[in-house]
């Protein structure tokens, strides 16, 4: 290096060591009088909470985020792997909705066709034709009367009591059949029919203006309470 | 001025450094905000404001020297209240005058190279007159000046930092230069 590019080198040194001498006499020369209110508590905190987002986090966290997402993901896609999509259908549907709570009624698809429930007190009928609402309710020991309807059409539910069933069969047409493998009785009235069935323990009735075909779907599918 | 910040990623080290900063620094610069704006509100966005370009170069930034880094936030803050300042005049209907006067470029040429004269001696003496020299510069070419040549941003950067224009930055340094060589030649040459 030849003597001009060391004075060079130097001016050069000197210049900023004097300029950087200037911009600290500058801040030395920006003082806050004493009677200043300064920056409001608010103002700080907003400065501070804005340095603390800026700050990324560190890379453990970042890596056990991504592994758990991981995790869950594979959970989810194990799940749908392992079980069939009624179960998976079945456990998230009770994971989330509470099907059972008094007075729940759901809708939902079965074999792509719209379904409906209704939770009674002591029994859930988990086949409701579609656009019947409960309109009246009567819970008492060990018995429960539920009254649907649907504009003209309406049908009604009981848990019969008492240990002998007394059915009206004048003028009406009288079916044996079965409902889950037991015993049943169908009645065909001018105006209303009737399928009453026992399931081992309980009887239960159904009496309305709906078809058979509509009141075995409906007896098919109900689940007692325990009590 | 509302803008919502856009926070450049920073690590522990860089935030602790930055809360440092601003326990040290706030008031000064919130003062100087609160002079120019006259608005305690304003002025806090303007503080806000002014962190926040701040971390956007947190490691250009001395933690240990503390009036360099008041001098590096005073500059930006002055800058952050002129925008406001402008913003507000604008929606108000009225003009606010640009920084640069038409003087500021006029006849003096840019040196082709150094800041010192040929014969500068370098003594003690010669430092003060540097010194004296840089803290006498117009603000806008002095904060230019500053930013590139002390605190080592690039033009792209100091542009950021002042919100101007790279050629704005580029004429206030040229500018800042001239400004110095010609106080300095005067002090050699007599």
């Amino acid at each position: 290096m030849d003597e001009t590019d060391k004075t060079e080198d130097i001016r050069m040194i000197l210049l900023t060591e004097a300029a950087k001498a200037a911009a600290e006499e500058l801040g030395a020369e920006l003082t806050v009088p004493a009677d200043a209110p300064g920056m409001s508590p608010r103002a700080r905190r907003r400065i501070l909470r804005t340095i603390r987002r800026a700050q990324r986090r560190p890379l453990p966290v970042r890596i056990m985020r991504a592994a758990c997402f991981m995790l869950a993901a594979v959970i989810c896609l194990g799940g749908g792997i392992v079980m069939s999509v009624e179960a998976l259908r079945e456990k998230f549907f009770d994971f989330t909705f509470n099907s059972n709570a008094l007075g729940s009624k759901v809708t939902f698809k079965l074999n792509d066709e719209p379904h409906t429930s209704y939770a009674g007190k002591f029994v859930t009928l988990n086949y409701i034709p579609n656009d019947f609402e409960c309109v009246k309710s009567k819970a008492m020991t060990y018995t429960e009367i539920l009254y649907f309807e649907n504009n003209d059409l309406w049908f009604c539910f009981s848990i019969l009591s008492g240990g002998t069933t007394i059915l009206d069969t004048e003028n009406a047409k009288y079916e044996e059949t079965e409902v889950n493998g037991y015993e049943a009785i169908y009645l065909e009235k001018d105006t209303r029919n009737s399928l009453t069935w026992t399931d081992g323990e309980l009887p239960y009735n159904i009496y309305g203006n709906i078809s058979k075909d509509t009141m075995l779907k409906i007896a098919e599918n109900i689940a007692v309470a325990e009590q | 001025m509302k803008r919502k910040p856009v926070l450049p990623p920073i690590d522990r080290r860089q935030r602790k450094k930055a809360e440092a900063i601003c326990e040290a620094c706030g008031n000064t610069v919130y003062n100087i905000a609160a002079g120019i704006l006259k608005d305690r509100f304003l002025a806090d966005d303007a503080v806000q404001e002014t962190f926040v370009r701040m971390l956007e170069n947190i490691d250009k930034v001395s933690g240990e020297n503390i009036n360099m880094t008041k001098n590096y936030l005073a500059v930006i803050c002055r800058r952050v209240c002129f925008d406001i300042l402008k913003k507000n005049a604008a929606e108000a209907g009225r003009e606010v005058g640009s920084e640069d006067t038409a003087d500021d470029f006029a006849d003096i040429p840019p040196p082709e190279g150094d800041i010192l004269p040929l014969d500068a001696v370098l003594n003690g003496e010669m430092r003060e007159k540097i010194i004296e020299a840089v803290k006498a510069l117009p603000s806008p070419n002095r904060d230019a000046f500053l930013m590139h040549f002390v605190y080592g941003h690039t033009v792209a950067e100091t542009a950021a930092i002042l919100g101007v224009g790279a050629e704005t930055v580029k004429k206030r340094y040229a500018r800042a230069k001239a400004l110095l060589r010609k106080r300095l030649e005067a002090y050699v040459y007599g």
